[in-house]
């Protein structure tokens, strides 16, 4: 170890101080590596001494590199005779291939799992575009951007590739992206140039990976377009191309619709895309409208019942804010409502996104009717959480629509209207709601009525019952407040109960014709004697 | 000739009496005429008549329209506007020559003592009732008048108000002595004066000889023979009063001088005591054992049981009916409870509970346990066990026993007997410390009632199936006479078991499927009354039941075999009250969707078994006979509860679908698809008797809109004004603030008009004052003249005279 880093000062010594004549050195610098190359696995945070060592090099070569720049001698352009340049050709393909490629890319593309040298190449990697940015210009102080080098790095992040990078990604998103406005630039229109080419494998298509990059470097509240967004410069001088917006947005776009194209998205990230959806990314698209078809993709190709919802409140805002027109939204949004629809986790926020829905005071009565029977059919196995997150919302629909009143009252049974109950009191009432109908409209549930609701007012639960008697009563109340009524569930209650102080003593009641002598039955059938449970014994 | 002016009618109506015109042509006649004073005054009534009917204006009929009848009825019609004017001017001159007398003038005395407004010395209270007694001597006065005319007229009927009134009130005034009515200067009420006076009466009469019917005694009117009614009434009671105050002065004599009296009695008291000790040492023992023999008689007679009816033998139809009627009473309680009225006693009260009990419970959390007030049935009644007998010889002593304080305790105690022996030892513990033996046994028992509901749980938990179980029946009983007595203490107890209960849950959902949570359950369900519509413990455990029924993964036998028996004992709570439990209809599709999955293996037909409690997580059983009793909850749960609802078509027709599939994949297993077929049948049979009628909850009483349209007014005037939206207040107050305005409207112009004669006086009187000097001066001047002129004359006389002589 001591040997190496003595063998590295030499040779920087050599080469800072001997001139040009001992430049093979860095040659031989690079080629220190090979010893630890060798086995990729045995370079992680425990090896504390190759990875020091491994750092050191980096550093030092850095700095020669750094120094060379320093002295225009990496920049061909700026070469004064034939020799000049052939050594500063020399130099500039040892630093780009020896250095950057075979040094920096190399450990941020190879390292398997989380480590520090990687970060540190990534650091190295930025400070060599910063380098590049001052010294690599056509002419000294020319605006610059080193976009090649960038697009290389872009590339190893993006790359198909078996590891997990996201905590470089995510470095690289906190140091860099986030705050340098030259960076975000560059990197979208090279994100762009490197999609567009079809056939390279430069970035990967579909990959397990990049759609969790491309999350982490989306989602956040900083970005070129904001207004309010502080962003300094990567670079001391860059281009004037960097002001148009236009094309950043453009890219932008088309690098979402690049990413959202991944075949290997999971559910979770399509769950975690669209919550921010509306928030983060309608906004910058120049055509929103253009996502119509990822989320209607996301709606028709996720068995997961709250993917579906949340593309179709992606639907729903863009109908709402960018005009677009999508008859099928209800359609769709009914077909949600499955069994299983009230026994998610997500309940309450489902019925927030409903209720966001069905706000609407321009929705057909046949629509909003099938919702309402719908919903109230779902009831009937449904949890008292859900059941009085529910009940407030058909009320409020009531309200809304009362046209949709004729589904608790129907006059024409009144037996007060003697002429007109006389002539259908005998008659069986026959159900025209048809449950399987796919179309809310064609439903015919206007004409049904809602004796799940008239069932639920003998709840088991007192308070659940008397919420379900507020159908019985005059609609006098202007509307309820969802929100008084989403959280909850069977924890909330039981605590309610068990708060509850103790006014009056817990009848008893033995009554032997109603609840038999014992328990439970005895394990022989000759026993005849009245028990509680009849099909259970000891 | 028309007579057209004033003067020529006057003169004609004066002709026309014969009053113009004709002079007396002598002296004589002229004393003739002032001799016949009658004829004099004929002839200035006619005057007088003649004057009315010429000065029209000067009288003002009164409107009889507005005016009271009643109090103008002795007033003459008309009033003489000139009159009126005059009285006015007198009295507004006179008070106005007072002010001036004293106007400038300190050393003038005004005599503040009369009236209202000067210094009386007297409250506002004391003013008031001052008045109060001014009015009512005014109105005595009045009365007393009203009543001289009656007297007079013999008319007697009409009698007003007033003197009914006055009957009362003379009561109290002649009482208090503050006034008495006098009449010439007598009284009016003494009966001596009114019979002197009577007598007085009579006697001018029979002196005067006028008139003859003075003879015979004059009837008495109504209000006389009241009067003297009354009048007798106030002497009695008078004398009454008189006696009593005697009679009281006398008892505070007596009470001043009593303790003078005991004193001389105790000492008297002491001296015959002694004097006693002295006859009795004397007297003889026979005389003693008399008087003994009597106390000791009383005292055994006292103690003496007296003959009492007992209570009648009743028939056994009587006991029946006796039971009977408990048993409608217990049944009439539970429904009120079903209703949610929990208390009849206090019924209104706790309706306002039970109605509060919705009150703001979705939206405001904050419910803070206040102190817990239960009413405790404190009775120390004894825990009685119908069977005393069993216990048996081998336990020993019954004082050897403590009452264990913990499970372990009892565990330890009871791990030294065999099991057979359990419930004798446990029935011993409690037969010893039965809680009127000793204080503080009631605690004990309450503590043992806790372990020995922990104990049932353990024990079936860790009980063996091929074990006996009697046992277990037998430690039920016994808990269940425990917890009768000590209900309300357990409540906090059994309330920490759902709450761990609920904690175990959240933590792992598979740890709570344990044959305990179903015995607890089970026992609440059995030991209270599940039909209440709230609960203290029954609704917490229904929210503990059916949320396991929702929220397990019914994906193993285990399982579903803990949501039958919930779903049974969920149906059980039901059995009365009917209510509709969603989770439960959650379960039997899940259960069903679980039988029908490709996971459950084709299985063979088995005979019929019951589901053993505690085999619940050890016994490996058929699962065809699992769905058997999953059936019979199905069925159950149809029949006790759905087949009530309205929506039970809906329901129905949620189970008969995945039934119907059930049924296609058991057509093999003959009892399985024999049950389903049977259940599916009565499913239609529900469906096809469900009329289904659409509902009609908004069948409210109709309620009447105020009218807004605009009442019509026949002969609308438009001059009048209509206020039909007036309430009647409002009209009284609008009535009133125009009269108001009216009074005010005219005690200005009285004002005005009081300030315009004091100016006219005033200014007349200035004038008089600058004549009077004018004429002065003038006098002077002219004195002055006339004796200058008088010596000018006398000069000029002596100039001419002196001329003259020159």
């Amino acid at each position: 170890m001591e040997n190496l880093k003595e063998d590295i000062d030499k040779f920087y010594k050599s080469i800072i101080e001997g001139g040009t004549k001992n430049y093979n050195n860095v040659l031989k610098l690079t080629k220190l590596y090979d010893r630890f190359n060798d086995d990729l696995s045995k370079i992680n945070d425990e090896n504390e001494e190759i990875m020091s060592s491994i750092r050191y090099l980096t550093h030092v070569l850095f700095k020669i590199y750094y120094k060379l720049a320093a002295k225009l001698q990496l920049n061909p352009s700026m070469a004064t005779n034939e020799k000049e340049t052939v050594l500063y050709k020399w130099l500039r393909k040892t630093y780009d291939i020896n250095f950057k490629n075979k040094v920096l890319i190399f450990y941020i593309e190879n390292l398997k799992i989380e480590n520090s040298l990687s970060l540190d190449c990534l650091d190295f990697f930025m400070k060599c575009v910063e380098l590049e940015a001052t010294f690599f210009a056509s002419k000294m102080g020319a605006a610059y951007f080193p976009n090649k080098t960038l697009q290389k790095l872009i590339s190893s992040l993006f790359k198909e590739s078996e590891f997990d990078k996201s905590y470089l990604v995510n470095e690289f998103v906190e140091t860099y992206y986030k705050k340098y406005v030259d960076i975000q630039f560059y990197f979208q229109t090279e994100f762009q140039s490197l999609a567009e080419l079809k056939n390279s494998n430069l970035l990967a298509r579909n990959s397990e990976f990049n759609a969790g990059y491309w999350f982490a470097i989306t989602n956040h509240d900083s970005n070129y377009d904001d207004k309010n967004a502080d962003l300094d410069i990567f670079v001391s001088t860059p281009p004037t191309m960097m002001e148009n917006e236009f094309k950043f947005k453009k890219a932008f776009e088309e690098n979402w619709l690049f990413s959202l194209s991944n075949n290997l998205i999971t559910d979770e990230q399509f769950k975690s895309i669209l919550t921010i959806l509306h928030k983060r990314v309608l906004p910058r698209l120049q055509q929103p409208t253009k996502l119509m078809d990822f989320l209607t993709d996301c709606y028709e190709n996720s068995s997961d019942l709250a993917v579906q919802l949340l593309a179709l409140n992606g639907l729903f805002n863009l109908m709402h804010k960018y005009n677009l027109e999508y008859p099928n939204f209800y359609y769709k949004l009914y077909a949600l409502f499955t069994e299983d629809l009230l026994h998610l986790k997500y309940r309450s926020r489902f019925i927030r996104l409903i209720d966001l829905f069905l706000r609407s005071s321009h929705l057909s009565i046949n629509l909003v009717s099938s919702f309402i029977k719908r919903m109230s059919r779902l009831l009937l196995t449904a949890s008292p959480g859900a059941i009085v997150s529910i009940l407030p919302l058909l009320y409020n629909l009531l309200k809304l629509h009362p046209n949709c009143m004729i589904m608790i009252h129907d006059p024409e049974y009144v037996p007060n209207n003697y002429q007109l109950f006389d002539r259908v009191k005998d008659k069986k009432f026959l159900d025209p709601y048809d449950e399987n109908e796919a179309d809310p409209e064609l439903s015919d549930a206007i004409n049904s009525s809602l004796w799940e609701i008239d069932t639920l007012m003998t709840h088991y639960h007192p308070n659940v019952a008397s919420l379900a008697k507020i159908f019985k009563q005059p609609f006098r109340k202007l509307n309820y407040n969802l929100e008084d009524f989403l959280d909850w569930n069977y924890k909330t209650l039981l605590e309610h109960e068990l708060k509850r102080k103790v006014k009056i003593s817990p009848s008893l009641d033995f009554d032997v014709k109603t609840k038999g002598e014992k328990l439970f039955k005895e394990n022989n059938d000759t026993d005849e004697s009245e028990t509680y449970l009849n099909t259970v014994t000891w | 000739m028309a007579k057209n002016s004033q003067l020529q009618k006057l003169k004609s109506k004066l002709k026309e009496n014969g009053l113009h015109g004709v002079r007396y042509a002598s002296k004589k006649s002229k004393q003739k005429a002032k001799l016949s004073s009658k004829e004099d005054e004929t002839r200035d009534d006619k005057i007088q008549q003649i004057r009315d009917s010429m000065n029209v204006f000067d009288n003002t009929a009164k409107s009889h329209k507005k005016s009271n009848i009643l109090a103008n009825a002795n007033l003459s019609g008309n009033s003489k506007t000139t009159e009126k004017r005059q009285l006015e001017y007198e009295t507004k001159l006179m008070s106005y020559n007072v002010n001036k007398a004293n106007l400038n003038k300190n050393n003038t005395f005004k005599d503040n003592r009369f009236g209202e407004r000067g210094f009386s010395g007297l409250s506002e209270e004391e003013k008031t009732l001052e008045r109060y007694k001014l009015e009512q001597i005014k109105q005595f006065e009045e009365q007393q008048r009203e009543q001289a005319q009656d007297y007079t007229s013999m008319k007697g009927g009409r009698k007003s108000k007033k003197t009914l009134y006055n009957l009362e009130d003379d009561d109290g005034e002649d009482d208090s002595g503050m006034f008495r009515l006098t009449h010439g200067g007598q009284s009016l009420f003494d009966n001596d004066v009114i019979e002197a006076k009577n007598k007085r009466s009579r006697n001018q009469y029979e002196q005067d000889g006028v008139a003859e019917e003075a003879d015979i005694p004059r009837k008495k009117t109504k209000k006389e023979v009241m009067q003297e009614i009354i009048a007798k009434s106030k002497m009695y009671k008078q004398e009454r009063q008189e006696k009593q105050n005697t009679m009281n002065e006398q008892i505070m004599d007596l009470d001043e001088d009593f303790d003078d009296i005991l004193a001389e009695l105790k000492t008297t008291e002491r001296d015959s005591i002694k004097q006693k000790r002295e006859e009795k040492s004397e007297s003889k023992v026979e005389n003693n054992i008399e008087f003994n023999d009597y106390d000791s008689k009383v005292k055994t007679f006292q103690f003496d049981k007296r003959a009492a009816p007992q209570d009648r033998v009743l028939s056994e139809q009587e006991i029946l009916d006796k039971e009977e009627e408990e048993a409608k009473k217990l049944e009439k309680d539970r429904e009120m409870r079903m209703r949610g009225i929990f208390n009849i006693d206090n019924e209104d009260e706790e309706r306002l509970d039970i109605e509060k009990l919705d009150e703001g419970f979705w939206n405001d959390e904050s419910e803070a346990g206040e102190g817990e007030d239960a009413d405790v049935p404190d009775s120390d009644d004894d825990i009685v066990f119908d069977n005393k007998k069993v216990i048996s010889d081998n336990v020993e002593d019954i004082a050897t026993f403590e009452c264990p304080g913990t499970h372990k305790h009892l565990l330890t105690l009871l791990n030294s007997y065999p099991i057979e022996e359990h419930v004798s030892v446990l029935k011993k513990i409690i037969s010893s410390h039965q809680p009127k033996l000793a204080e503080g046994n009631n605690l004990k028992l309450e503590t043992l009632t806790k372990i020995l509901f922990q104990h049932l749980q353990f024990s079936v938990d860790t009980m063996k199936s091929n074990e006996d179980v009697k046992i277990l029946d037998e430690l039920v009983n016994i808990f269940v006479k425990l917890i009768t007595k000590y209900n309300t203490k357990l409540i906090e107890f059994l309330r920490m078991n759902i709450q761990s209960l609920q904690e175990k849950f959240e933590q792992s959902h598979d740890s709570i499927i344990k044959p305990s949570t179903v015995l607890f359950f089970t026992l609440v369900g059995f030991v209270y009354s599940t039909s209440d519509h709230y609960h203290l413990i029954v609704t917490p455990s229904l929210i503990l039941i059916n949320e396991f029924l929702e929220q397990l993964q019914f994906n193993t036998v285990e399982s579903i075999k803990f949501g039958c028996m919930l779903l049974e004992i969920n149906n059980k709570y039901q059995t009365l009250s009917k209510r509709y439990s969603p989770e439960s209809l959650f379960f039997v599709t899940k259960s069903i969707d679980f039988f029908i999955s490709e996971k459950v293996p084709n299985i063979r037909s088995v005979e019929y078994k019951k589901l053993s409690l505690i085999g619940l997580k050890s016994e490996k059983i058929n699962l065809s006979n699992v769905l058997l009793n999953l059936m019979l909850n199905i069925k159950q749960s149809l029949d006790l509860i759905w087949d009530q609802k309205t929506a039970v078509t809906e329901v129905a027709n949620i189970v008969k679908s995945r039934l119907s599939n059930l049924a296609i994949k058991y057509k093999d297993v003959s009892e399985v698809s024999s049950e389903l077929e049977t259940i599916i049948k009565s499913l239609n049979v529900v469906i096809a008797n469900n009329m289904h009628h659409p509902l009609i909850l908004q069948d409210h009483k109709l309620i009447s809109i105020p009218l807004v349209t605009p009442k019509f007014e026949d002969n609308f005037n438009p001059d009048k004004r209509y206020n039909n939206d007036l309430s009647p207040q409002q009209n009284e107050i609008n009535k009133l603030k125009k009269q108001i305005h009216k009074e005010s409207k005219f005690q200005l112009k009285q004002f005005r008009k009081d300030s315009k004669f004091t100016q006219d006086l005033r200014t007349k009187e200035m004038i008089t004052d600058k004549q009077a000097y004018h004429e002065k001066m003038k006098r002077i001047v002219n004195v002055i003249n006339t004796e200058e002129g008088s010596e000018r004359n006398m000069y000029e006389k002596e100039k001419k005279l002196r001329q003259g002589k020159k």
